[in-house]
């Protein structure tokens, strides 16, 4: 028999890869469960070796602002006044570090450095599972990171409105910034690029987007820009949500948007750049 | 063995002549930038072989090998791994590979066994026949006693090891592997080859890289050796050794080593003894191949 090349016979497909599918006990039978699964598992396992570790380096944060300005502006009705406006926005600050800056890295690390992605990339799973599976590992971390910082808060400082669509706004910024962490692993070099593009988005974004001020103190085009950015809108939102028990669907609606906008992005890069 | 001469060399495609080939490559090109990493390679690996890439650091077999695992696009050019095409049916490919790569690539906060347990979750291997393989393979590579401690506490061999029995839990036909036996001490490296020919005997066709000579010689049915981009060699060890001559005479003369090649031993000694210099008569080996082929050093192997 003289030798048979690979080239398809059927759409890619020859007699020796029809022989081989045979050999492949299980490899096509589900498994009960979505492809996104084990990506999330990992994650979850690697952090309950470490949670203690996660949840004080996600929660010190904010909570050493929180401690620093109920210490430090006094008991007044204004001081409160202040510590409500304040708190929300720390609850989302919190939310973005945990999500962003812990998946930035993981991905980075597990792209660039430690290789640990191509375990993933080899798997039969589609982009989508890849991209999901890493923005709800991320994501759900900062969801849960920022629940414990406004719960603190909520019992030790501020009794605020606890509602379905306030976690709603939490989770969703919280996926948000885990896609926008997916999008600049994608195209970060490294550790340092990785850190530029965290000081160039991210960091201005805590203190320009509501966080500490109202962005109506801003300068006029500044004002307008931060009214556009994702933090702003989930920032107020969430604000209002636990001041007030009011949802105002034009900011939810605008974090939903920027939570499409960013997984759209994350899933394109993650498209285009996989294979460079 | 059952692999036999290569054929058509004229068109630069080499194929044993017996075995439906598994693994192809067509004319592929790789650039990064002005850089040429693969430079028209055609190559067919038939089913059931050891086949062996053997080049330098920056040869571009790695390059080869992530373009047929579909991590990597090559620039132009066709690749098919048992049948499909890499770049129109990657997940058929993907369900029919195993990788060993050349970094250690396992999440080192997990035990060996969640490592193993989150390849078979990916791959959806169910959960009976999962734990049984799970076990069977810890057993098969020798570390069913070390498997709940975390892969930060492996050594080199323990985490090579680890890293063919995930590679061979959804019991691929193929098998990927990068430099198995890099950075490994000669005790732990033949292990490794001890593995792979037992995987090889159970049927599975085995495509590795390696910058060792000793490596490709003993383990390899066949050999292509790799230069800048392109396969300038390729056939069984034997062959390649033959092509220049069973026995070398080596001299070291005024330009540095030289080497003659005689297909008899009695040619050689004729020579040497005709030689006024030191000459030691002995068989040809892969590394003479090497340096004959590609007119570099076989220490720049390592070196790169």
């Amino acid at each position: 028999m003289k030798q048979e090349s690979c080239h398809p016979v059927k759409p890619n497909l020859t007699p020796a890869g029809a022989a081989l599918a045979g050999f492949l006990p299980g490899a096509r039978r589900g498994g009960g469960y979505l492809d996104w699964f084990p990506v999330v598992l990992v994650m979850g396992m690697v952090w309950r070796r470490r949670w203690w570790r996660f949840i004080i380096g996600g929660i010190n944060r904010p909570l050493i602002f929180m401690a620093i300005f109920a210490w430090n502006i006094g008991g007044s009705s204004a001081a409160g006044g202040y510590l409500e406006f304040l708190i929300p926005g720390l609850v989302i600050m919190s939310a973005v570090t945990a999500s962003y800056t812990d998946l930035v890295g993981w991905f980075t690390q597990r792209r660039v450095y430690r290789r640990e992605l191509d375990e993933y990339l080899l798997a039969p799973i589609s982009n989508t599972s890849l991209l999901v599976g890493h923005v709800l590992g991320g994501g759900g971390k900062g969801f849960l990171i920022a629940l414990m910082v406004f719960l603190t808060a909520h019992f030790s400082v501020v009794k605020f409105s606890f509602s379905f669509l306030l976690l709603a706004q939490l989770l969703i910024v919280s996926l948000a910034f885990a896609c926008l962490a997916v999008a600049v692993a994608m195209v970060a070099g490294g550790d340092k690029e990785m850190l530029m593009f965290t000081n160039l988005i991210i960091f201005p974004m805590t203190f320009f987007c509501g966080t500490f001020f109202p962005v109506e103190q801003l300068p006029g085009p500044f004002a307008a820009l931060s009214r556009g950015l994702p933090l702003t809108a989930a920032t107020y939102n969430l604000r209002a949500l636990a001041l007030t028990g009011v949802n105002h669907f034009s900011w939810l609606g605008q974090s939903a948007g920027w939570l499409a906008a960013l997984y759209l992005a994350a899933y394109l890069l993650l498209k285009i750049k996989r294979e460079d | 063995m059952a692999v036999k001469r290569p054929v058509e060399e004229r068109t630069g495609t080499f194929a044993p002549e017996y075995l439906p080939a598994v693994i192809e490559l067509r004319n592929v090109v790789k650039h990064y930038g002005k850089i040429k990493a693969v430079d028209g390679v055609s190559l067919l690996v038939g089913q059931g072989e050891i086949f062996g890439l053997l080049g330098p650091n920056g040869a571009g077999k790695t390059t080869m090998i992530r373009m047929l695992i579909t991590l990597t696009r090559p620039t132009a050019g066709e690749l098919y791994v048992a049948g499909y095409s890499v770049a129109g049916r990657p997940v058929e490919v993907k369900r029919r590979i195993g990788v060993v790569p050349q970094q250690n690539n396992l999440e080192r906060e997990l035990t060996g066994r969640q490592n193993l347990l989150l390849h078979a979750l990916l791959h959806k291997i169910p959960g009976p026949e999962r734990t049984r393989r799970i076990e069977e393979l810890l057993a098969y590579v020798g570390l069913q006693a070390r498997a709940d401690e975390q892969i930060q506490r492996y050594s080199g061999g323990m985490a090579r090891r680890l890293l063919i029995a995930r590679a061979m839990l959804h019991r691929p036909p193929i098998l990927f592997m990068d430099e198995p036996t890099i950075g490994l001490d000669p005790q732990t490296r033949r292990k490794i080859w001890d593995l792979i020919q037992l995987m090889n005997r159970e049927g599975v066709t085995v495509l590795l890289t390696t910058h060792y000579i000793e490596e490709a010689e003993s383990l390899c049915h066949r050999v292509g050796i790799v230069d800048y981009g392109r396969l300038i060699a390729l056939g069984t060890p034997a062959e390649l050794k033959a092509s220049l001559g069973e026995v070398c005479a080596e001299f070291l003369g005024s330009g540095g080593t030289s080497r003659r090649f005689f297909p008899t031993r009695a040619g050689a000694k004729e020579y040497a003894q005709n030689r006024d210099d030191d000459v030691t008569v002995r068989r040809t080996n892969l590394e003479d191949v090497f340096v004959e082929l590609t007119g570099r050093e076989a220490r720049e192997l390592s070196s790169g």
